[in-house]
């Protein structure tokens, strides 16, 4: 089950830039296609992957999620280190969650409306029914500055933030190593 | 003072004082049924060891239950229907004992890949060998690879498997345990109440009563186990274990040893004396006195509350020792004095001989209570307890002694002596012709002993294996070494680790981030969150050292269900992420199964729990536990993760340890005590010194002796040096107070050696005699301890023998200590 809302979460996770009015009826549609193809016995998995990772990718942003993961030290990076670390995070992200999609089978997906917390932030909970369980996934929006898009800063999937995994992670790890070691295991 | 008291009231009321005395005795005996042998680790445990302060914490906080193990070993297939269906009525009576909670075995614990399934069906619909549809041969491999199994459910032939009894855990226990201390740490500050006081001794009876209810209803429940077992024998070779059975059963093994060979013993020391002295009388009074001191110590120690421990096990056998040394002495002075003047009355026969053996016998008690005091300072419970029954032991056997031998004795008519045993008398007439024509031969044997001594002494090793109390051939034995050796180990030591927190970050400038970082800082401390990737790192590498060192059986920690997680996981390594949801969702009673044992992160700390091969050949416990500690500390970054120790593998080496030192100690106290008290008794720095060495001799040869033989101090044998001395020294006071009152009549040395030899050296030889042939019955026991226990008294009571016979008269004429 577990995996199943890892896959789910993936789906949810690499979508586009999307208006505020639009957030729940673009995940929706998003998700359909999605398992769509994951149902398409004539792709190959690798292509699966990638027809997914297509539609998902303009909507999350791999930005404001490297930032937030990397905390303070962020700040103390150079605008190349920014480049590469984020490029190495988004390719983290993608690889570490691509696997799990060969583990979905046949569940119901129930997303409710949308809840506005403030002015720039926005949760979509979607519902994931398993014979045993029902678990939540949460999307987290943000507005981006001086525009009417909207992007995934964070999944929170049964109660687990990713990105307040990824954030602890790497606030372990700088605790006793630099940067660039940090760099180098992504 | 003491001549009036024997004259005007001893031999005067003979009947009424010995009526007195028996009475006494057996009014007291009453309290014997309030005598306890309590061989628990509580007992063990040292006073203020932090370990276990430590380990205290540690149970609490890591919850998992105590458990015995069952090795059951069909004769059919493992997996066969007949197998399988004995098990499965064996788990279902044993189920009914008192005191087991739950029982885990190969057809209750889940398959998690036989065959694999989704995670959710995993978690919510776990499948046993239960299970009509279970592929058994799926079963078979993945009860001989998974991590969770592999060498401890099932051996590597897959011919035997563990049955797991999960016991009661007694909170009640840790609740008095928390009170005792809390008020303990308070008395220690003194700043204890008069009402806390009062509450102090309740906690301590209460505890106390309730950890005697427990140990009886875990002696029961071992017994209720055992013969469900033997029920199921004709299909499958069972064996109980587990450290809390060890414990138990060791004590019942010394029990019955104890009734076994004690009564042997007696019946071998009436069979000695009847040889040694040919008379009914001399037969009946010792066995009477020991019989009678035995009753009044074990009297006085049920009266007080005192219980005999594994240490102070011995204690019957030494006290035995000390009161036949008092008779014998005795019974060969009234001999000696009766052949000397036939003609005296008996009373006055017995009045000489109660005050000529008075002073030495008084002398001899007191330096040896002196030695046995210095025990107190040990600060290891059991060897302090110890210390206190002998001084108590010795007082009572002098008392009685000197009571009930006159007494019967007047009572008794006096009969013509019979002629000396020609045998017994050639060993004393031996020792002092050897000591009158030897020219080197003593001094070279000693030396050559001196030698063979410290070489053996220094390859004396400090272990203590319980597996290896049991001989090889015996059942208990054989069971305990299968679970040793084919199902992961025996004795529990336990690792924390515990991690420094971590800094939190400071939040960015940004109005943006701001928000962010509120946000996320808000929740960066909950539990899911915990499991980072270094810390899985540290978790993998120090369970995976552990499991690599030839000395653990069964290693299980976080990284067993990492491992676990791995293959459900197609062979990849569970994520962090996974690892968070893993821990978010997973349900309670597989979080108190896999997790709670093994992860506290309220303290951020986890826990491996390891087993250690108890019977592994050249197995060195402190050594091991110092080669763990220093290899963690140069694979361990100290400012991101510290180690500790822990568990009865710790706790029991650290007893261990410390008893080894206090020996050290002690004796070095001891023979300062000796030193101070031969100074005060002879008034001669010269008969002093000799003394010393006379005594100091015979230890040496012990601890050669255990080191020549790979014999180990451990917490059984590690008294013998005590009993050494206390032997050795009564010997010498005997001795040598007889010498002085020889020479003080004629000062010449050769002569007073051969008259001293050839009366106070009968009372020895005896002595010595029938300790030895009496104690030679223990060399037959199964249990290991006891064997070494009489092989070791016999070689003291030899070596002190020969020590204060031989040595003994050869230093006095070679360095004439004495001026005429």
């Amino acid at each position: 089950m577990l995996k199943k809302i890892l896959l789910l979460t993936l789906i949810m996770v690499f979508s586009h830039g999307v208006e505020e009015q639009n957030i729940k009826s673009v995940m929706d549609t998003k998700t359909k296609e999605s398992i769509k193809i994951l149902k398409n016995s004539t792709l190959s998995q690798k292509q699966k992957e990638k027809k997914i990772i297509k539609i998902m990718d303009p909507i999350f942003s791999y930005s404001t999620m490297a930032k937030i993961s990397l905390g303070k030290t962020w700040k103390t990076l150079t605008k190349k280190e920014k480049k590469a670390f984020t490029k190495a995070f988004e390719h983290k992200i993608k690889r570490s969650y691509i696997d799990k999609l060969k583990l979905y089978n046949n569940q119901k997906v129930m997303t409710s409306s949308p809840k506005k917390m403030k002015s720039n932030r926005i949760k979509l909970t979607t519902k994931i029914v398993g014979n045993h369980e029902t678990y939540k996934i949460i999307n987290s929006f943000f507005k981006k500055k001086n525009t009417n898009q909207w992007y995934i800063y964070d999944v929170k999937l049964a109660g687990v933030s990713i990105i307040q995994t990824f954030r602890k992670q790497f606030s372990a790890f700088l605790k006793t190593k630099s940067f660039n070691q940090l760099l180098k295991s992504l | 003072m003491l001549k009036k008291l024997y004259q005007n009231i001893i031999l005067k009321y003979p009947l009424s004082i010995l009526a007195l005395t028996l009475s006494a005795i057996l009014f007291f005996g009453l309290n014997i049924t309030k005598l306890e042998i309590d061989a628990s680790a509580e007992t063990l445990l040292l006073e203020d060891d932090k370990d276990l302060a430590f380990l205290r914490e540690i149970e609490k906080r890591f919850t998992g239950n105590d458990a015995l193990v069952i090795a059951y070993k069909p004769k059919a297939d493992l997996l066969s229907k007949k197998s399988l269906d004995t098990l499965r009525k064996l788990t279902d009576e044993l189920k009914h004992v008192e005191g087991v909670v739950s029982i885990d075995s190969i057809l209750s614990l889940p398959l998690l890949y036989s065959p694999p399934q989704g995670m959710d069906e995993l978690l919510h619909n776990t499948r046993s060998i239960e299970n009509s549809d279970v592929n058994l041969s799926m079963a078979k491999h993945e009860f001989l690879t998974s991590p969770l199994y592999k060498d401890s459910l099932v051996n590597k032939k897959f011919t035997i498997s563990s049955i797991l009894l999960n016991l009661k855990r007694d909170t009640l226990y840790q609740e008095f345990l928390e009170k005792r201390t809390a008020l303990q740490k308070k008395q220690q500050a003194s700043t204890l109440t008069p009402q806390e006081e009062k509450n102090l001794k309740e906690v301590n009876l209460t505890f106390k009563k309730h950890r005697d209810a427990q140990r009886l209803a875990t002696t029961k429940m071992i017994k209720d186990i055992r013969h469900i077992m033997s029920k199921y024998e004709i299909d499958a070779s069972l064996f109980l274990g587990g450290v809390q059975m060890i414990s138990n059963d060791i004590v019942n093994y010394v029990k019955s040893d104890l009734m076994t060979y004690g009564s042997i013993l007696i019946l071998l020391l009436i069979l000695v004396l009847g040889i040694v002295f040919r008379k009914p009388r001399w037969v009946i009074l010792p066995i009477l006195i020991c019989t009678l001191s035995v009753i009044a110590i074990t009297s006085a120690l049920g009266y007080w509350g005192w219980e005999i421990t594994v240490i102070s096990s011995n204690f019957i056998a030494l006290q035995l020792i000390i009161t036949i040394s008092i008779v014998l002495h005795l019974i060969v002075r009234y001999n000696e004095l009766h052949t000397k003047y036939p003609h005296a009355s008996l009373k006055h026969t017995v009045l000489l001989t109660m005050l000529s053996k008075s002073t030495p016998t008084l002398f001899a008690i007191i330096t040896t209570i002196a030695g046995f005091t210095s025990l107190l300072f040990s600060h290891i419970h059991p060897i302090i307890n110890l210390g206190w029954m002998m001084s108590a032991g010795i007082v009572l056997s002098f008392i009685i002694s000197f009571l009930v031998f006159p007494t019967v004795l007047i009572l008794l008519k006096k009969v013509e002596q019979p002629r000396q045993n020609k045998r017994s008398f050639s060993l004393a007439k031996m020792s002092s012709s050897i000591v009158s024509s030897d020219k080197k031969a003593i001094f070279i044997i000693t030396l050559a002993t001196i030698i063979f001594s410290i070489t053996g002494a220094s390859q004396l090793i400090v272990e203590n294996s319980f597996i290896n109390y049991f001989k090889e051939d015996t059942n208990i034995y054989k069971g305990m070494k299968i679970i040793d050796q084919e199902l992961g180990g025996t004795t529990p030591l336990d690792i924390v680790l515990t991690f420094t927190k971590e800094v939190q970050p400071v939040a960015s400038t940004q109005e943006e981030e701001d928000e962010f970082a509120d946000e996320f800082d808000n929740e960066e401390d909950n539990d899911q969150y915990w499991f980072t990737d270094e810390k899985i790192d540290i978790i993998k590498k120090v369970h995976n050292y552990l499991y690599s060192l030839k000395d653990t059986g069964d290693v299980k920690s976080f990284a067993t269900i990492l491992e676990t997680g791995k293959i459900l996981n197609d062979n990849k390594d569970l994520d962090s992420v996974e690892i968070a949801l893993l821990y978010k969702k997973l349900p309670k009673k597989y979080q108190d199964i896999i997790l709670s044992p093994y992860v506290d992160i309220e303290h951020d700390q986890v826990r491996f729990s390891t087993r250690i091969k108890d019977s592994n050949e050249g197995l060195r416990r402190n050594a091991l536990l110092e080669k763990i500690n220093s290899d963690l500390d140069t694979m361990l970054n100290p400012k991101v993760v510290t180690h500790k120790l822990s568990n009865l593998m710790v706790i029991y080496n650290n007893m261990l340890q410390s008893l080894f030192s206090s020996q050290i100690a002690t004796l070095s106290f001891v023979l300062l005590i000796l030193f101070a008290m031969f100074m005060l008794l002879f008034r001669s720095l010269l008969l002093t010194l000799i003394t010393l060495i006379v005594n100091i001799i015979p230890i040496g040869i012990v601890f050669g002796f255990m080191g020549w033989l790979h014999i180990p101090l451990d917490i059984m044998t590690i008294t013998i040096a005590a009993i050494a001395m206390g032997i050795g020294v009564d010997n010498t006071i005997h001795y040598i107070h007889r010498f002085k009152a020889e020479f003080e009549k004629n000062p010449n040395y050769l002569q007073v050696t051969h008259l001293t030899n050839e009366s106070i050296g009968h009372a020895m030889v005896y002595t010595s005699l029938t300790v030895i042939i009496g104690f030679s019955i223990l060399t037959l026991s199964n249990l290991t301890p006891t064997i070494y226990f009489g092989l070791l008294t016999m070689l003291v009571m030899a070596a002190a023998l020969i020590s204060n016979l031989i040595l003994l008269p050869k230093l006095l004429l070679l360095i004439k200590p004495l001026r005429s």
